[in-house]
């Protein structure tokens, strides 16, 4: 009677919204059950469920970690229900839980694999560098994911580079999602409602990066009342505040950060450190407008910037701002559709203050997308997701202006560059049976480079030495090149018991943005550019299978994943090759091949009074370019054989909780001399095979405690306080090894330099609430 | 550190960071000196070799490469056979000199403007070739001194505070590529408290450059002496290969190190460059009246 058998006919559909009863933020991932069948639905990112149903009476049970359970019976005998549900949070004795949400079997049912979500509870108490707790810090304590060194905020996922990894907030792009150079990233927690990192098997609705998207989604704003949260720290301080414009309908939030450094600086009365100032700031704000189940409007910004500036010769900067405007609008109780509007600009200047040689150089890019994504609910077996992804791009890589007149410069810029990109995408979840399900899809991606702009036709070089070349103009939006992909995706998972869970994936991605960076840790003065006549669109390839095994009550969760992935087109530089301000820096381009495997383990202990994550992951990333390392092959930068992360928080009481980190990973490549010689009087190095090095193992241990003063009953505020020590004991890891000319007394030689940055920083931050 | 081209005022910025930021701020970056047990490579030819448009007798160096830890200087090689030949016709020998630790060509010449020069090596059975040509080259208008007041506030050599500034037309119908030398009472300044390489192409730079300060400080009654020699675009990518792996932090903001890319090709590896450049020069004394920037 139930299964196939038609996919709409004679069925009623119940559906709604499910919402947190004390502020009202929509749920992600709340498990909707027909007790009856045994099956359901999951709510979405917006927290809308649907379920169509032959007609008659079912019982409904809603299930979301740390939350009440919700039972109720429905009628569906003679017409179609709309039902939203609050969910209470569950209180525990006198203690909250902390731990909150998706259903505790979620990781083995669930059809996604290689996919990680991060729980944000957990990441603000565990130690963090100047107390300033970052999920870009958590993410790359996840298996498979690797950092090129610490304090950085680059990562890198199965043997992609850092370029690879789509990093959207409320679903628009962030180019740079550093602070100070990697030390912070540009996620304020206090705002954050979710956040997940695919590493493969990204469904057909994503697409543009080759090795992951972390999806962050900042929280709706309190609905009910008004709050604030906030934090000081040794570093920076945030609050946040949220309130209905009108209870139960509409709510804003807005957040700011400001990183005091430079207040500090200024005190000193060292001129190298007073004059030398340098902050960051953020602001996240929102609204959110729930008109009727049928339409509901959102819109978002996010705004920072980080300012340097050294006394009265140079100065730099960047940032990133995006704005989205979003409506997710019901066509039926089946047909749910969203509608984003997304612009987004990130830019940087650098700027040196000299009457002789002045210049300030800027440099930005702009992005415009429309994204139109339907989900349709034809019944319980089937959620099948369509839609359109359209994107207008600007890059402008540098404009160079005199600051003083009597510059030797004049103003010049870089070639501007523009780009259309059009994605069409299709996609089914599909339950086969009680055990078996798949995700299936194909993305159908085209990429136009476009006018107005110049293109070199280069000619041989010349007999003259001069680089020489046809100019060819093209006009505005007038087509350059396409590129056109398609990319099939699919994921399956089979229950092989209600404990243990087996998967695969296959998923193939483009991208047709590429970072301009010949550096392991990219910086924010690296430029993105379009796929075009010198740079192809970069294809990677992934397969991937795991074994998924929960035992003791769904609270230990264990996973073992193995992938192979193999990417085309990866771009990367002949040797020495100058990339900033290179006019001709395409006859330096050179596209790469790059094989990566890996296998990872990961634990993770979801509930009780410890709770924790340990991963390992052992990997290998392998590139071949064409005029790099003589065309033999060299591990990547981030090459890390061994790598194991873990973290845990302890609850003891009430007051006090704790929590630590380790990690520990095989020493990165480098580069290092193996000769040397005299070249009209510079001792300059031989140099090893590429990455022919690596450096000393890296680990550290941080520690944590996070001290809860009992709240006084008759005041809101809430307070408490977080304890921290970076680098327990105190290792020197190496962040980097160079060579160095010397010119002293006692000759002129050249020595290996070791850089190790943060030695035991304990810090404080104090968080409050109310 | 000014002077170079952007890639080095970049990573001067950079460095400004690296320093001022990590060090001073984070008060928690530490740098020391360590010793690594390290390959050694086979050693390998090293070419050193100019030809300009002065009428002198140009050199050819030619040597081997050592090992990282290697103490002294890497041998000369002496028994090899070096000739350059002009595609005018003309053909030099070089010979061996002991005096000059380098080949020299036996009779002086002087490289001619659009002229193309090639260099053939024979040693050990083995032959190398290189190829470069002479770029033109405008000339130096002017050079001034003054005294840089923040460098006397602070200088970093005792009574080193005199900067020099040089004026002159850069023709901005053509791509050029640009090499500078400073010398200091003519001694080539290469090494202050950083390394120094001086180049720049001509990208951005407008047509005048008027009074810019030199990258070298002298004091009271220093001769000062600038010259400017045109590269060919191969020469310039040498250089900025050379300065990349020069200043090179170890891969991680800057590019990973690399060799820099030779124009000599041989049937073995080789290193260094064959340039053929045109040279201008002016010199002052540091401190006359009468070349002072008023």
């Amino acid at each position: 009677m139930y299964g196939n058998a038609g996919f709409t006919q004679n069925k009623f559909t119940v559906s709604g919204y499910v919402s947190d009863a004390e502020n009202g933020e929509e749920l992600i991932g709340v498990s909707v059950l027909v007790k009856e069948l045994g099956t359901g639905a999951i709510s979405n990112m917006y927290g809308f469920y649907s379920i169509s149903l032959s007609p008659g009476k079912y019982q409904l049970a809603l299930s979301y970690i740390g939350y009440e359970t919700v039972e109720r019976e429905i009628d569906l005998t003679k017409q179609n229900l709309v039902l939203n549900f609050s969910l209470k949070i569950q209180t525990m004795g006198l203690q909250e839980v902390i731990v909150t949400g998706r259903p505790d079997d979620h990781n083995l049912t669930e059809i996604s694999m290689s996919r990680v979500e991060l729980n944000l509870d957990q990441v603000k108490k565990l130690p963090a560098l100047f107390g300033e707790s970052d999920i870009i810090k958590a993410i790359q304590m996840q298996p498979g994911v690797i950092t090129a060194g610490e304090g950085t905020s680059g990562y890198f996922v199965r043997g992609g580079s850092s370029d690879q990894n789509l990093i959207l907030i409320d679903e628009a792009p962030v180019y740079d999602a550093s602070h100070l150079f990697g030390l912070f990233s540009v996620f304020n927690s206090d705002v954050i409602k979710s956040s997940e990192l695919y590493k493969g098997g990204i469904p057909a609705q994503y697409g543009g990066r080759l090795s992951s998207m972390l999806d962050v989604r900042t929280r709706d704003g309190n609905n009910k009342r008004f709050a604030a949260t906030g934090g000081i720290g040794s570093l920076a301080s945030r609050i946040a505040l949220e309130g209905p414009l009108k209870r139960d309908e509409s709510s804003f939030l807005i957040s700011a950060r400001r990183s005091y450094l430079d207040v500090f600086q200024r005190m000193s009365s060292h001129e190298d450190v007073n004059s030398n100032l340098v902050h960051f700031y953020d602001v996240n704000a929102k609204l959110n407008w729930r008109k009727n189940n049928n339409n509901r409007f959102f819109v978002a910004g996010y705004f920072g910037r980080d300012v340097f500036r050294f006394g009265n010769d140079a100065a730099f900067g960047w940032g990133n701002s995006t704005l989205t405007f979003r409506w997710n609008h019901l066509y039926n109780e089946r047909l749910f559709s969203n509608l984003t509007l997304v612009g987004s600009n990130f830019d940087y200047s650098l700027e040196l203050f000299d009457p002789g040689i002045g210049f300030q150089w800027t440099a930005n890019m702009q992005d415009l997308q429309l994204k139109l994504d339907y989900t349709w609910y034809p019944n319980p077996d089937h959620i099948v997701s369509f839609g359109y992804n359209g994107s207008y791009k600007r890059f402008v890589p540098g404009n160079i202006s005199p600051n003083d007149p009597s510059s030797i410069f004049k103003a010049w810029s870089l070639e501007k560059m523009y780009a259309f990109e059009h994605a069409f995408y299709l996609g089914d979840e599909h339950r086969i049976s009680s055990r078996l399900s798949m995700q299936y899809g194909l993305r159908l991606s085209a990429f136009q480079n476009v006018g107005s702009t110049l293109i070199r036709d280069y000619l041989r070089e010349g007999e003259t030495g001069q680089i020489e070349y046809e100019p060819v103009y093209y006009g505005k939006f007038e087509p350059i090149k396409t590129f056109i992909n398609l990319e099939p995706r699919f994921n399956a998972r089979y229950m092989l018991s209600d404990r243990t869970s087996l998967k695969t994936s296959y998923n193939r991605m483009t991208q047709n943005v590429h970072l301009i960076s010949n550096s392991t840790v990219p910086i924010p003065f690296n430029t993105w550019q379009p796929s075009s006549p010198y740079l192809n669109t970069q294809v990677s390839d992934q397969i991937a299978a795991g074994v998924f095994r929960n035992l003791a009550n769904n609270s230990l969760e264990f996973s073992a994943e193995a992938y192979y992935k193999w990417m085309q087109g990866v771009p990367d530089f002949a040797d020495g090759a100058d990339i900033f301000f290179n006019p001709d820096l395409a006859l330096d381009f050179r596209p790469g091949d790059v094989e990566a495997y890996g296998l990872e383990l990961h634990a993770v202990k979801t509930k009780g009074k410890l709770t924790g994550s340990v991963a390992y992951t052992w990997s290998k990333a392998i590139r071949t370019t064409p005029d790099v390392n003589e065309d033999r092959p060299y591990y990547a930068n981030f090459d890390r054989r061994h790598v194991f992360n873990s973290y845990a928080t302890y609850d003891l009481n009430d007051a006090w909780s704790f929590g630590a980190a380790f990690t520990y990973s095989t020493g990165r490549p480098i580069t290092l001399p193996v000769g040397k010689y005299n070249f009209d009087g510079y001792l300059v190095d031989v140099v090893s095979e590429r990455n022919g090095y690596r450096l000393p193992d890296f680990h550290r241990l941080d520690l944590s405690a996070t001290w809860k003063p009992a709240k006084n009953k008759s005041r809101k505020w809430e307070g408490s306080w977080v304890f921290s020590v970076y680098n327990a004991y105190n290792r020197k890891n190496p962040f980097t090894i160079h060579s160095r000319s010397v010119n002293d007394d006692n000759g002129h030689r050249n020595e290996l330099r070791m850089i190790y940055l943060f030695p035991v920083l304990p810090s404080v931050t104090y968080n409050f609430n109310f | 550190m000014r002077y170079k081209s952007k890639n080095r005022k970049y990573l001067s910025l950079m460095r400004y960071f690296l320093s001022s930021f990590t060090v001073v701020i984070l008060f928690s970056s530490c740098e020391e000196t360590i010793e690594l047990d390290l390959r050694q490579t086979e050693p390998v030819l090293v070419v050193d070799a100019l030809i300009t448009n002065q009428y002198k007798q140009h050199y050819v160096k030619l040597s081997k490469t050592i090992g990282y830890y290697d103490k002294g200087d890497n041998p000369t090689i002496k028994q090899a056979s070096v000739r350059v030949v002009e595609n005018a016709g003309n053909s030099y020998d070089f010979t061996y000199s002991e005096d000059a630790a380098a080949y020299l060509s036996v009779i002086p010449f002087a490289a001619s403007p659009g002229n193309f020069y090639e260099l053939f090596i024979e040693h050990e059975g083995k032959q190398f070739y290189a190829s470069d040509s002479l770029q033109p080259i405008g000339h130096v208008e002017d050079m001034k001194w003054r005294i840089n007041e923040r460098q006397k506030r602070r200088p970093w050599k005792e009574g080193y505070y005199y900067e020099v500034l040089i004026s002159a037309e850069e023709p901005q119908h053509r791509k050029d590529f640009y090499l500078f030398h400073f010398y200091r009472n003519d001694t080539l300044q290469r090494y202050d408290d950083k390394t120094g390489l001086f180049f720049s192409d001509d990208t951005a730079i407008g047509e005048r450059i008027d009074n810019m300060a030199g990258p070298v400080f002298y004091s009271e009654g220093d001769h000062a002496r600038f010259e400017i020699m045109s590269l060919t675009a191969s020469a310039f990518r040498y250089y900025s290969h050379l300065a990349s792996l020069i200043n090179n932090d170890g891969g991680m903001f800057t590019g990973i190190p690399a060799n820099p890319r030779s124009n000599v090709q041989g049937n073995e590896r080789v290193m260094g460059l064959f340039q053929v450049s045109a040279m201008a020069k002016a010199s002052i004394v540091v401190g006359d009246p009468e070349f002072e920037l008023k």
